[in-house]
């Protein structure tokens, strides 16, 4: 069943006289299970898509189906709550709030679904299981590792059971070590069944996922099922 | 839910920045304390003002005096009596809505006074047992007031004021001496004072009656001719003691008045109520400037809370972007922006409060004033309320702001 389904989507920015096609008629479906990368160098577009595709943002034209629904033309209310309850963020640079700890950071997207106390807790904490990190709910995102504030972004994007997972250059500001233990958690979400789509600069990278989307200026170039290269299985 | 979370999410903002906070409360602190400062020192003030009113008798006191007779009537001015005693007992008996009537003789002049080898000039007045009632504020200190039976048995009795009992007398009891005005005897019954003055009173209080037939019997004038007996008293004081009947009572009176006086209107009423409404705007123009500089303080107040966060908005635009990308509504945003602002408030309201209290206590530790500062509980409310108010209307532009803020952008901000 298709999750995301994008039919000549175009985003153009009107930057004084001059018009910017930041992303120029693309069409794509996204399977729900599937692990995908979408690869481009900086100002290819990518960011641009991740952000249509994150209803963080409204196409100058074309449709963007999320789950079924249509919401290319939807209100700041509605793709808010589409944000809340059907996708989840990995961003590179983790996004936690500082001055909440752990769990209520990963609680965030429950408190603004509604859900009461007793509730969030739970399942923030079953997030943070997921991902290894219940042990340290109570610390603040300061006190703890790169790898570790990436987990913790991770059951964040988790808690609300997303249908889609979108991570920004998640293992960017990480070192490789530690990005590849990320990039295994994302793995093992995959193996569990959750669809998730990295967005990324880094060839390597898309290597790891079976399907790979190549953008060049607002236009995809390349859109690759392959045989994913393990590190593994690479020696 | 997402209310209660945001109380203490924000509260966490605030604890987090204690110095900032602190100095952006500052303007609600000195608005909030100088609100409460000066509604204590109005309400001081105008609970002062009413009980120096009570005690002159309160608006329940009248005074009937001799006033010119006006131009028109001109031409029957010689039969113009002037307020008489034949005023008293017709208002006695014919105004039933009139508590009390009380005549006040003057006799000309001070009155010479001898006790023993001592001397004083002194007023005297010739008065009945009401002049107590409507005196209030004096009290019998020793022996016993002027009664009914004094004025029938036309006894030569006085009732001295301290100071006089004190000057004559020294350590002596002044009660049962015979002492000498204007060469007549009298005895000494008792002594009166005003607690308030204290040993300032020197009146010599007469029976009326014996007063008119005694220092009053002539009026000579200063070349040498008698110009009979006194007849016209000084005045008359009433006590109403229905206020609902008040005008009733003095309409009564001043038909009663135009009949006893030929329609010569020779007399006026005078009220407590021009003090009353005196001292109303007294108290009034007083709050309201008190108000006005404590407004200003809170509306500096409320611009900090404004400039700070707008500031805030400016560190946060990202956790905005966080928290937009994770399902907030631009609502929740405002909510939470508006909390923080009106939490400020709140705690600088609650901080002022003590400051005010503090101010208060200050002030009558170091100098107190006439009448002591009185702190109500809708002055607190007023004064907090006030405070929270205009939190809230400061934290609305930052908090429009940030709820319009793109998610995109907020993300992407560094």
């Amino acid at each position: 069943m298709a999750i995301i389904e994008l039919q000549s989507v175009s985003k153009i920015y009107k930057m004084e006289q001059q018009e910017v096609r930041a992303l120029d008629g693309i069409s794509l479906t996204i399977e729900a299970g599937e692990y995908l990368s979408i690869i481009g160098p900086s100002g290819s577009g990518k960011s641009t898509l991740m952000h249509l595709v994150g209803c963080l943002d409204n196409p100058t034209s074309g449709k963007i189906r999320i789950d079924g629904i249509d919401v290319s033309k939807a209100s700041n209310t509605q793709l808010s709550k589409i944000r809340n309850q059907k996708l989840g963020f990995v961003f590179q640079s983790f996004n936690l709030l500082p001055r909440l700890n752990v769990l209520e950071n990963v609680e965030l997207p429950l408190v603004y679904s509604g859900l009461h106390a007793g509730e969030r807790k739970k399942r923030a904490l079953a997030a943070l299981t997921a991902v290894g990190l219940s042990d340290r709910r109570h610390h603040r995102p300061s006190q703890l590792s790169g790898g570790q504030n990436q987990r913790a972004a991770i059951a964040r994007a988790l808690v609300n059971n997303p249908k889609l997972i979108l991570a920004d250059e998640p293992t960017g500001a990480l070192d490789s070590r530690t990005g590849e233990n990320i990039l295994q958690l994302f793995r093992d979400l995959h193996a569990q069944g959750h669809t998730v789509a990295l967005v990324t600069h880094d060839p390597k990278i898309a290597a790891e996922t079976p399907r790979s989307i190549r953008i060049l200026d607002g236009k995809i170039i390349e859109d690759i099922r392959q045989t994913p290269v393990r590190p593994d299985t690479k020696t | 839910m997402i209310l209660f979370r945001g109380i203490i999410e924000g509260f966490r903002e605030i604890m987090a920045n204690r110095f900032r906070s602190i100095v952006t409360m500052s303007g609600i602190i000195m608005g909030v304390a100088s609100l409460m400062i000066m509604f204590a020192l109005t309400e001081g003030m105008s609970v002062g003002f009413q009980a120096g009113l009570t005690e002159y008798g309160g608006l329940q006191r009248v005074e009937i005096v001799n006033e010119p007779v006006p131009v028109e009537e001109e031409e029957i001015k010689d039969r113009s009596p002037g307020i008489t005693y034949a005023d008293v007992l017709a208002l006695r008996s014919s105004a039933p809505l009139v508590d009390l009537v009380s005549p006040e003789l003057r006799p000309p002049g001070w009155q010479v006074v001898t006790y023993s080898n001592k001397q004083i000039w002194s007023p005297a007045s010739g008065v009945e047992k009401e002049w107590l009632s409507v005196n209030p504020y004096f009290v019998v200190e020793e022996g016993r007031f002027i009664t009914d039976f004094d004025q029938v048995r036309m006894n030569r009795v006085v009732v001295i004021g301290k100071r006089t009992a004190k000057t004559l007398f020294k350590l002596e009891s002044p009660l049962g001496k015979t002492i000498l005005i204007q060469g007549q005897p009298f005895t000494v019954i008792g002594v009166v004072d005003d607690p308030n003055i204290p040993g300032r009173s020197n009146m010599l209080l007469i029976p009326i009656q014996t007063c008119r037939i005694t220092l009053a019997s002539a009026n000579v004038a200063k070349d040498g001719t008698d110009q009979g007996p006194v007849t016209k008293l000084a005045h008359i004081i009433l006590r109403i003691n229905d206020l609902s009947h008040f005008q009733e009572a003095i309409n009564q009176a001043h038909s009663i008045l135009e009949k006893t006086h030929d329609n010569i209107h020779d007399f006026g009423f005078q009220t407590q109520e021009e003090w009353f409404e005196e001292t109303d705007r007294v108290v009034a123009a007083t709050r309201m400037s008190g108000i006005f500089i404590a407004a200003l303080s809170l509306v500096v107040g409320g611009v900090g809370i404004t400039n700070i966060m707008l500031a805030t908005i400016r560190q946060r635009i990202r956790e905005i972007g966080i928290r937009r990308a994770v399902g907030a509504q631009s609502g929740d945003i405002f909510v939470m922006i508006l909390i923080e602002a009106t939490l400020l408030a709140i705690m600088g309201g609650g901080l002022g409060l003590l400051a005010g209290w503090g101010g208060i206590s200050l002030l009558n530790a170091l100098a107190p004033p006439d009448d002591l500062p009185i702190i109500r509980q809708w002055a607190l409310l007023i004064s907090f309320g006030s405070a929270v108010l205009v939190g809230t209307i400061s934290g609305l532009y930052p908090a429009i702001r940030a709820a319009k803020l793109n998610p995109v952008e907020a993300l992407k901000y560094e």
